[in-house]
Formats: C-alpha cells, structure tokens, sequence
C-alpha cells in the first residue's frame, strides 16, 4: 500500500506492507513525534502515519554507568 | 512487521467504518492507538479499520453527563479538566498513570475498553461512575450500561458494532471518589484495581459503588457491599464489614502474577484504603 507523511517537514511517499511498523519504516525505536506526541514506533504501523506530521529525532543516551566505564579511571565495583 | 495483516483501511466516515467492520466480520478490528491490538493482533485478523481521522477524540462536558470520545487519548483524559471533576478525578488517576509517555499518548480510552482485558485501568472507574456507553451499529446506535458491557474474558458487548463514545452521568458536586491500583510497578498490569464513588448525607451514605478489577474474567461491581454501606457512616466497624463482604464475594483468577489468596487479600486492603481515603 501507498502511505503519504510529512518526514522532517519534507513530504514523503512509501510503498509499505499493510504490517509494516512505523520504526521498521524509519529504522529507529526512539524519537519519533506523531503530531507534534511522542509514540512508541515498535508499537505502531507506518500506515497509521498515512497523511501525519512524522519528526523523527536520533537520541543520544548518555547513562552514568557508560560515563563511569568511559573515565580515565575505571570505577571497580 | 506483522504478516497477517493484508489490508488497512481509512473510512471516511463512522458509518462507513461500520459498514467495513460488517462486510469483514470476525476478519476485521478497529484500530486508534494500536498500543494494544498491534503488539497482540487476534490471528484471524486480516484487515484493520482506522477510526483516528472520524472526529472521536473529544470530551465534551454536558450539563446532563460527560461525552467521551473513543478515540480520546489517555494523555486527554488525564489532563482534562472536567474529567477531573468528577468525582474526585477518579477517571483521571485510572488514565494510565505511571504509564511511558508515548503509550499515553496514544493509547486511548475506547481502545482500554474494547480490548476487554480485565486488568485495564479504566473500567472500574466508568463502573464505578455509572458510564453507559454508545455502539454506532449497522442499524444506528445503541446504548449499553458499562456494566453489561464487558461479558465475559477479553469478550465485550461491542461485537460486530463500533464503539463511538462512553458518557459519563454528572455525579452530585459532593461527590467523592477513589481510584487505586496494586501492581509490581505502575507500569505493570494490576494485580488488583479498584475505584470507589460516593455520596454523602448528613453523615450517612446515600450512595456508592464499589468496582473492582483484574481479579475476576471481567471488573465488577461489588453489590453486596454497596449495600452494607448505604445509609451508614463511614465508621470503622462498617467499613471492617465492607471488607469482610468483599472478600468473601470475589472470586479471584489465579495466574503467574499472583495466587487467588494473594489478590483476594489485596481486594480487601484496596477497599479499606480507599474507603479511609473517601473519609478522611
């Protein structure tokens, strides 16, 4: 099937499956506003997205376990 | 990617999404959020019908009663200002609180209440609120009490209709209600929910409802105890009454969350809690 979204504010068509989820679409599980709301993707289908505002924003994670393994010095536990 | 899905529909109107839903049948199911059905579909479904772009994402606040829409997100209910009024805010503390933000915004009323589980947050307190909701069908709409509405374990009284809106009777100003959930953690299904409203009169109350899920195959009312509280004062020895009443009555589903005696205990528990909190 043929969905139509807006990706970045740039318009986009896609040949999709009926099945296809919205993060198999874009490839990603984090960061991805439907109308301006933050939504799971691995929950959705991309053609729920079908005419929607999608943003789509890489995350960087930064936990203080990887900060600690990171240091000059090594945290031992 | 889910294989077995061969078709998505966008209907233009309810009517059309009904008339969908009756040419498929059993093959067909309505979809909003899809927080639910798309990480659980049925394995007969083959097609899905796209209820988002009818206009059901509404409350509207009546002088009579409160208009739901189903397709009205969690994050709407739990921010809504008239939902909050009534009765405590009972409806907004079961909207899924604790919940990932991006379940709840998607998530949506209609969809709690279609999924029939019974461990949902939302149905004991329409139980408790005396909701009815409105099923548009092939032959116009039909209301049904909330109460007859979940008929059995993830089987609800909707069947080949659409659910289109939950209304929801304005209870007294003085009204007072309670929602309360035990789960492993707020994001966890209940082990045990529970949701209260009542009305006081001059000490005494003059009317409650006692709901309580994810102990039986649907949430119910506790009749029983509704009526060992009527015309009483919220004082301890009735309210020990009460939770005897409850105890003895429900009749909890074991699974691998918790044992029958574990969540018939919790029952109880709630009930004081709750009942504390309605008289304090």
């Amino acid at each position: 099937m043929r969905i139509e979204l807006t990706l970045n504010h740039q318009a986009r068509v896609y040949e999709v499956e009926p099945g296809t989820l919205l993060s198999e679409l874009l490839q990603t599980e984090q960061g991805v506003w439907l109308e301006g709301r933050l939504v799971d993707a691995s929950r959705m289908l991309a053609a729920q997205a079908h005419g929607r505002n999608v943003e789509f924003k890489a995350v960087e994670v930064s936990l203080p376990l990887q900060e600690l393994l990171l240091a000059p010095e090594p945290t031992r536990c | 990617m889910i294989r077995q899905l061969e078709e998505f529909l966008y209907p233009q109107s309810l009517a059309e999404a009904v008339q969908k839903k009756h040419e498929y049948g059993e093959a067909a199911a309505p979809i909003a959020g899809g927080t639910e059905i798309v990480p659980n579909l049925p394995p007969e479904i083959r097609c899905l019908i796209d209820l988002t772009r009818l206009g059901l994402d509404y409350i509207e606040d009546e002088a009579e009663c409160l208009r739901i829409g189903a397709t009205t997100t969690m994050h709407q209910l739990a921010v809504s200002p008239a939902v909050a009024k009534l009765a405590s805010g009972v409806l907004s503390s079961s909207s899924c609180q604790g919940w990932p933000t991006e379940v709840r915004n998607t998530a949506t009323l209609g969809g709690n209440l279609v999924g029939g589980g019974p461990f949902a947050d939302s149905p004991p307190a329409l139980l408790a609120l005396d909701a009815e909701v409105v099923v548009a069908r092939l032959g116009g709409e039909e209301r049904v009490p909330i109460q007859d509405f979940f008929v059995d374990y993830r089987r609800t009284a909707v069947g080949q209709g659409i659910l289109k809106e939950i209304q929801i009777p304005r209870p007294a100003a003085a009204a007072r209600g309670v929602f309360l959930k035990f789960g492993r953690s707020p994001v966890d299904q209940a082990l045990v929910n529970l949701a209260v409203t009542m009305e006081m009169d001059n000490g005494l109350c003059s009317k409650v409802r006692i709901a309580l899920g994810a102990i039986g195959r649907t949430p119910q009312r506790i009749l029983e105890a509704e009526r060992a509280l009527l015309e009483k004062p919220l004082e301890s020895d009735v309210i020990d009454n009460v939770v005897s009443i409850v105890t003895e009555l429900v009749d909890p589903v074991l699974d691998l969350r918790a044992s029958a005696d574990y969540r018939r205990e919790l029952a109880g528990v709630l009930t004081r809690r709750a009942l504390l909190q309605i008289a304090s």
